[in-house]
């Protein structure tokens, strides 16, 4: 049996004076997986994130933690967000510090962590996002992918069981943007749960195990890529589009160049490795 | 503003103990103060300007310009105790002899501390001052309070230069007109923007498990036998100066 690490079971909420943000809300976070929240703006991602990190309680429904449900006292609340951290989408409302090492350091202390221990988290954090050399910086004076990667490693720092990234990639450039779509990948290979928000299907495709769409504070479909993808009428009524692999895959499949029977292509390596394998393009006319 | 922070993260003595400079700072302004001759205070400007310019490495051209300001307030402030202004027996202004050594007096020793400030302000960044006033035992909610105000005005001057620019390229200041108008939206909107800033602070402040004290790691300085001996010479030639002269 899977193991779940949060639950939402018919959670519903509303900001005062708006009408719903989630509105019966159902969805299971397994241990240990990378799941991808898709869905336009507004859709509740954001909200529902702070709900799994308790700083929203629902108005309806429960979460649960590790299968326990949550709690709102202090000593919970702290057991909760000390296994889950989030990484906020703008870096400019997280640092609050003056300058690097101490914004990193804050996470760690709070967690009770003595000087040296601290010392170490902060060395291991600063190191695994790349940013070792600016640890003395002020943060004011940071490019905004550099202050992206403190925050990342403010959140790491705190060593949580799942990590929540809030539309990470936004506003990064391409190479930046698959040097976080990596590390989130080392991450997770070294046991951490890796929950996103972002509007790029084309990450979501190749990199999600399984993929939450949400609409209108609702949950329309949760699945893997495969089946989230091949489903026609849930990608117009979320006005998602649909990843460009398998788009090209698609249409290969449907003019008889490539067989039936395959398992479709997620990555650029595997859908190029396809059309070499069925030497397509010897065989061009 | 901006560019004294920057001097301060940038500046070659960056990894002297921010205590050191603190003591030193404060010394030389009570003594500067506390001169009666005019000798120590010019001493102090030469010596603690150098120490800027040269062991820290401010650029020159920055620091005259930073001094300018009160140097210019100081001399608007002078003038009027330099020229004495009598009503008997008819209206009269007069320079004496008196006045101009009070005159000057006042304008070295004050000129002289604003070179001590700006000492501390161009080579300590924020975040050492702050260990500084720690140390002081100064209560942890204004040491908060400092540092978090030093941040957010970052943030503010930030957005405020954004919306600046996205009014200006709608010819949002082309007028007198638009620009009061252009200006009182650009303050309605920091205020919007300045509360929700607070709040999305907060909010990530609580996901990191904030329990009302904002703990962070102070960066670990050593005191230096060398500089101590130096600020102690340095102040006893200062004070043997008042006394000789
Ligand atoms: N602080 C807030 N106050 C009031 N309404 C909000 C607030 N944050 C979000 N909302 C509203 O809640 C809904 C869901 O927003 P959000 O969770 O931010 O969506 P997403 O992250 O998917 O873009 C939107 O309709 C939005 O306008
Ligand atoms: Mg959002």
């Amino acid at each position: 049996m899977s193991e779940y690490i949060l639950e939402a079971k018919d959670v519903s909420f509303a900001y005062p004076g708006c009408t719903k943000a989630l509105d019966n809300i159902c969805v299971k976070i397994e241990k240990g997986k990378k799941i991808v929240f898709l869905g336009e703006n507004g859709a509740g991602k954001s909200t529902l994130f702070l709900h799994f990190n308790g700083i929203l309680t629902p108005q309806k429904g429960k979460l649960f933690f590790k299968n326990q449900e949550m709690k709102y006292d202090n000593k919970s609340l702290m057991n909760l967000r000390k296994s889950v951290g989030i990484v906020f989408q703008d870096p400019d409302t997280q640092l609050f510090s003056a300058n690097v090492c101490q914004e990193v350091s804050f996470g760690p202390l709070n967690l009770g962590l003595c000087v040296e221990e601290t010392k170490k988290c902060v060395d291991t954090a600063l190191e695994s996002t790349g940013i070792n050399d600016l640890r003395n910086k002020p943060t004011h004076f940071l490019s905004y992918g550099q202050k992206k990667r403190v925050t990342i490693a403010s959140i790491i720092a705190m060593n949580p069981e799942a990590i929540i990234f809030d539309e990470p990639t936004t506003y990064l450039d391409p190479k930046h943007k698959e040097q976080i779509i990596d590390f989130l990948e080392e991450l997770n290979q070294k046991g951490t749960t890796i929950i996103l928000s972002t509007h790029d299907v084309n990450v979501a495709y190749s990199w999600a195990d399984t993929i939450v769409v949400m609409k209108n504070g609702k949950v329309l479909k949760e699945g893997t890529p495969d089946v989230i993808f091949n489903n026609d009428e849930l990608i117009e009524k979320a006005n998602l589009k649909k990843p460009l692999i398998l788009e090209i895959y698609n249409e290969l499949k449907n003019n008889g160049i490539l067989p039936e029977n395959h398992r479709p292509p997620r990555t650029k390596n595997e859908l190029k490795q396809l059309i070499n394998n069925h030497n397509i393009i010897k065989n061009l006319p | 503003m901006l560019n004294i922070d920057k001097c301060a993260y940038s500046n070659n003595l960056i990894n002297v103990h921010p205590m050191e400079k603190f003591i030193f700072v404060m010394v030389t302004i009570i003594v500067c103060l506390s001169s009666n001759s005019i000798i120590t205070p010019i001493l102090i400007l030469l010596t603690v300007s150098s120490l800027t310019i040269l062991k820290a490495g401010v650029p020159a051209k920055f620091y005259f310009k930073l001094m300018l300001i009160p140097f210019g307030f100081l001399f608007l402030g002078v003038i009027t105790i330099l020229i004495e202004i009598h009503t008997e027996p008819a209206l009269s202004f007069s320079i004496t002899q008196q006045s101009i050594e009070t005159a000057s007096k006042l304008f070295f020793r004050a000129l002289g501390s604003a070179s001590c400030l700006y000492f501390f302000s161009l080579t300590t960044p924020l975040v050492d001052f702050t260990s500084v006033l720690k140390k002081l035992k100064l209560p942890d909610i204004l040491i908060e309070l400092i540092s978090l105000i030093y941040r957010l005005i970052f943030i503010l001057v930030y957005i405020a230069g954004r919306i600046h620019t996205a009014q200006s390229s709608r010819l949002g200041y082309s007028s007198l007109k638009n620009q009061f108008r252009s200006l009182s939206q650009l303050v309605s909107s920091m205020f919007i923007l300045s509360y929700k800033k607070a709040n999305d602070l907060f909010i990530s402040l609580e996901s990191r498990c904030y329990n009302g004290n904002l703990n962070i790691l102070e960066k670990q300085y050593c005191f230096s036998a060398k500089n101590i001996v130096f600020i102690i010479v340095i102040e006893l030639f200062f004070i043997l100066m008042e006394f000789n002269v």
